[in-house]
């Protein structure tokens, strides 16, 4: 036990929402991982630093290209409503300002022919038909055990039946069209932009035995009060202290285990209230979290499942012209390739399915957690 | 007849030592200590110095004449070390003409936001007849009472009507009254006796022949001793009454300084000189390997430290020594971080902290302002940091390296055959020229070998274990615990803190005598006080040396002090 301003700070704890520290003697980050011999339940603790699309990019990938940038859909749509090719020219002359914008922002059409604000009805206009992933690399997890021809493989494991039809709706698209470890520009604006005011990522891993091999362990998401800290380089200060928000609805346990050093978890639902710049609720059915753990203590780590589309159409929605124009993401046709490619939980009047599977990649470095009963004692 | 006092291991005078010892043991302000303080040889002072304020107390003074608010600027003239004191290498500096340029600029913006029509009705404390116009009476108000304290002393009546006369000039010129006031006033912040703590000296009618400090300088050698801050209004008005000149008064207005919450800004100012955190100014480290540390950081953690020394001897009223073994201190968050420990505080709160028994870091020797201030930016320097702690911590001067050292090996922290820095060091200073000084500094600085260059703890180097064990003059440790317990216990220690107390209050060295008397006398007071360093700022602040003047030449020719008559 710890006793630090008259609050214990608690060590393993078998319940539902059981929070832990890095209780090991030794430094959590200076310890290497691999040549750890862990005591009776050891669990340590981290805090989200970079979270973004797992994104990767071969020549098969987008064989027919990259879908256009915003002049060039701008123009195909202000075409389509019947401007004249000098009209077009007068009226993007001042590119990206002008007088285009009015209407490309309402270049949606309700049933009686009246302009419709476009980001607010993505099905008001003809699907613009963007181009999908055509290769096979993708990251991720097979979510339904199968191995179709839709499904890809998996860079790092090499495991076939990936289901990412995410990564198939928006791969080709300039802005994502980059590998990690580099970071796509949009997601990585989303994140950096609001990491210093929202509640950080909390990532315990608990009742671990062996860190190289341990068939029971549990892993825990919570969020924060306190937002991150930046080191020098931008990136998430190491071993801050951070207390759980008792109030939170971002709380998701799931059980995995460790194998060879790397940790994989069963299905669980993943449920996290998240910054609405980034994403204003993540939910993930039959998620999956794959982590490996470096010799500094951090973890490198992918979550997978099947998430509402619509919510993450939202997500870039909301940001209307200004996000569509910035980011070169041609919104309905966005909106479009999600419906297309959608692959759980099929509306039962519609069949068409409202979730689509995709694979996020986040890093972590070491923190010391609060639990949320030692919160509210403290309050 | 003088009274005199008889030194060394003999006869009366050792019988006066001890009744002085037992007499100085009680607390202060019980009794009246002026007749139980052995008066001490009119030979034992030292000559007066002129000081150049230092930034720090630049600041302090603008922000107490006009406010917290008041954005005071840059650059300052850097500021000189000597005798291991930015207080003492202060009466050994001027002002370069562009240094006086940048002053001039400073006093400008200044003057400019103290006469901002929201704050100017506040601090003048009168109102111009016409703002268009001349106004002598308000002017000579104000300048005469901001005067007071910006000089240290009343302006002479010369001194103010040309102050005045200016800002009538001014403001004729420039046609408002608050700009006219403005000049004056700008001419007064750039003033030597503005910008330089003088000293003058007068006749001591106690001692004739010899010569004392006249009050306002005893006014102002106090202020600066015991509060790094100009005297506030009762200590110039003592000043101005003959009070200083009492023993009775001087105790007076200690005892209340003492007792002031502004004690801390005194104790803290007197730290960081003596702990050298001005060189955090230009203090870098490798961002990439170290992204921990930042200019944030920096900041925290000079401040854990001073605000572990003032807990500790002040509020705690502990024992000096202890500050090299203390768990107790205070952290923030990303203090916290740095030291890998679990603290919950709201944002960059400070919290007190104890570092558990069994954890490594205990005293201020393995606090990240030490460790971190004492190292290169991307690999520790256990030679720097030994040399600072005989320096800083001891007053013990170690040699300069010969110019011709090759440090490659010491640098080559890739080479797979010396994989630690002791490993490096070893090879290093195993050259004749190199040993001598190393082995006088590489042993302690190796017992801190488990904080890398920004403080964090490490047990390995390269893969191998770190090798903390060593000695200090012949007291053996195996961890840094061990050395905080080793200096804790060094004579050295104590002396050392008096010589620089001493040194830091009168800004100069002492001299020969004085130094003979501080350890003779004072240490002894000290370390049979429980080594309280309040009372040690007492014991020095009252006593008659601190405001005797003598010149040089007497210093250089008095013999030492080995004959004279006990007080009583």
């Amino acid at each position: 036990m710890f006793s630090v301003c008259g609050s214990q700070l608690e060590s393993n704890k078998s319940s539902r929402h059981w929070r832990s520290f890095a209780i090991s003697a030794a430094s959590v980050a200076s310890v290497a991982l691999m040549a750890q011999t862990a005591s009776a339940a050891e669990s340590k603790s981290f805090a989200v630093n970079m979270f973004t699309v797992a994104t990767i990019q071969t020549e098969e990938n987008c064989p027919h290209g990259l879908n256009p940038l915003s002049d060039v859909y701008y123009e195909r749509e202000l075409k389509r409503l019947g401007y004249e090719p000098d009209e077009i020219e007068d009226l993007m002359k001042d590119f990206p300002s002008g007088g285009y914008q009015p209407i490309v922002i309402n270049r949606g059409r309700d049933e009686d022919g009246n302009p419709v604000n476009i980001y607010a009805h993505p099905y008001a206009q003809p699907d613009p038909h963007l181009m999908l992933v055509e290769g096979k690399a993708g990251y991720g997890f097979n979510l339904d055990g199968k191995v179709s021809d839709d499904d890809f493989n998996d860079p790092v494991t090499g495991e076939k039946g990936i289901d990412n039809q995410l990564w198939r709706a928006i791969g080709c698209t300039h802005n994502y069209h980059i590998s990690l470890p580099e970071i796509a520009l949009y997601p990585y604006a989303q994140w950096d932009g609001t990491r210093d005011t929202s509640g950080a990522w909390l990532i315990t891993v608990s009742g671990v035995d062996d860190w190289n091999n341990d068939s029971e362990v549990t892993v825990t998401f919570d969020k924060a009060i306190e937002p991150i800290i930046r080191d020098a380089n931008g990136n998430t200060v190491a071993d801050m202290t951070f207390r759980v928000d008792p109030s939170s609805r971002s709380t998701s346990v799931a059980k995995g285990a460790i194998k060879n050093g790397e940790l994989t978890t069963e299905p669980f639902h993943f449920f996290f209230v998240s910054d609405p710049g980034v994403m204003p609720e993540f939910d993930l059915k039959d998620a999956r979290v794959r982590a490996t753990f470096t010799e500094d203590g951090e973890m490198d780590a992918y979550l997978g499942g099947f998430h509402d589309y619509m919510k993450f159409y939202w997500a870039m929605a909301q940001g209307g012209w200004t996000f569509e124009h910035s980011t070169g993401l041609d919104l309905p046709g966005i909106y479009n390739a999600l419906k297309k490619v959608a692959d759980f939980d099929p509306d039962p009047k519609t069949g068409q399915n409202r979730a689509v599977s995709g694979t996020w990649w986040f890093d972590a470095v070491p923190a010391y957690i609060i639990s949320p009963e030692n919160v509210a004692q403290n309050q | 007849m003088r009274n005199v006092f008889k030194f060394g291991a003999k006869q009366a005078g050792y019988i006066s030592v001890a009744a002085a010892l037992a007499l100085t043991g009680c607390a202060p302000g019980e009794t009246d200590m002026a007749s139980s303080l052995p008066a001490v040889s009119p030979d034992v002072g030292g000559p007066t110095v002129v000081r150049r304020l230092t930034r720090n107390q630049y600041e302090t003074i603008i922000h107490d004449l006009f406010g917290k608010s008041v954005v005071v600027g840059g650059p300052f003239e850097p500021d000189v070390r000597e005798n291991g004191l930015l207080a003492v290498g202060a009466s050994n500096v001027s002002i370069a003409s562009t240094g006086l340029e940048s002053y001039t600029n400073m006093a400008r913006n200044i003057v400019a936001q103290v006469f901002e029509s929201e704050r100017r009705e506040m601090l003048l404390g009168c109102t111009p007849a016409a703002v268009d116009q001349p106004d002598d009476a308000c002017a000579e108000q104000f300048l005469e009472r901001v005067g007071r304290y910006m000089y240290r002393r009343p302006l002479t009546e010369d001194e103010l009507q040309d102050r005045v006369a200016a800002a009538n000039e001014a403001t004729k010129i420039r046609g408002d009254f608050y700009l006219g006031l403005e000049t004056s006033l700008v001419t007064m912040l750039v003033s030597p006796n503005f910008l330089f703590i003088h000293e003058s000296s007068e006749p001591d009618p106690n001692n004739p022949g010899f010569e004392r400090l006249d009050a306002y300088s005893k006014a102002t050698r106090l202020s600066f001793f015991l509060w790094n801050n100009a005297p506030d209004e009762r200590l110039l008005d003592a000043a101005e009454s003959g009070a200083l000149h009492t023993r009775k008064g001087v105790i007076e207005q200690v005892d209340r300084m003492l007792d002031s919450p502004q004690v801390a800004e005194g104790v803290r100012g007197f730290f960081s000189d003596m702990l050298e955190f001005d060189h955090f100014d230009t203090l870098s480290k490798d961002q990439v390997l170290y992204p921990k540390f930042n200019f944030t950081v920096a900041e925290a953690a000079q401040e854990q430290t001073l605000r572990t020394i003032v807990d500790h001897l002040l509020v705690k009223e502990g024992d000096y020594r202890d500050l090299y073994t203390t768990g107790n201190t205070f952290l923030t968050r990303p203090l916290a971080a740095l030291y890998q420990v679990p603290l919950s505080s709201l944002s960059n709160e400070w919290v007190p902290y104890e570092f558990p028994q069994d954890a490594q870091q205990a005293g201020i020797l393995t606090h990240a302002s030490f460790v971190s201030l004492h190292s290169h930016p991307a690999r520790t320097s256990p030679t720097l940091r030994g040399m600072a702690l005989r320096e800083v911590l001891l007053c013990q001067k170690v040699p300069d390296p010969p110019g011709d050292v090759d440090f490659k090996i010491v640098q080559d922290t890739e080479n797979p055959n010396f994989k630690t820095v002791r490993q490096r060091l070893d090879a290093h200073a195993s050259e004749p020229m190199c040993v001598g000084c190393h082995k006088i500094t590489d042993p302690m600085g190796l017992a801190l070998e488990n904080y890398d260059t920004i403080g964090g703890f490490r047990t390995s180097e390269n893969g191998e274990p770190i090798d903390t064990s060593g000695s200090l003059d012949g007291a053996a440790f195996t961890d840094a615990k061990g050395l905080g317990l080793a200096v804790r216990n060094n004579p050295s220690t104590s002396s050392c803190i008096v010589d620089r107390v001493y040194s830091y209050g009168v800004g100069r060295k002492p001299t020969k005598m004085e130094s003979d008397w501080l350890k003779e006398i004072v240490l002894k007071d000290f370390e049979a006080n429980g080594y309280q360093f309040r009372n040690l700022l007492r014991r020095v602040a009252i006593s008659d040396p601190f405001f005797r003047v003598t010149s040089p030449e007497a210093d250089e020719s008095a013999p030492a002090l080995a004959s004279a008559e006990p007080n009583n």
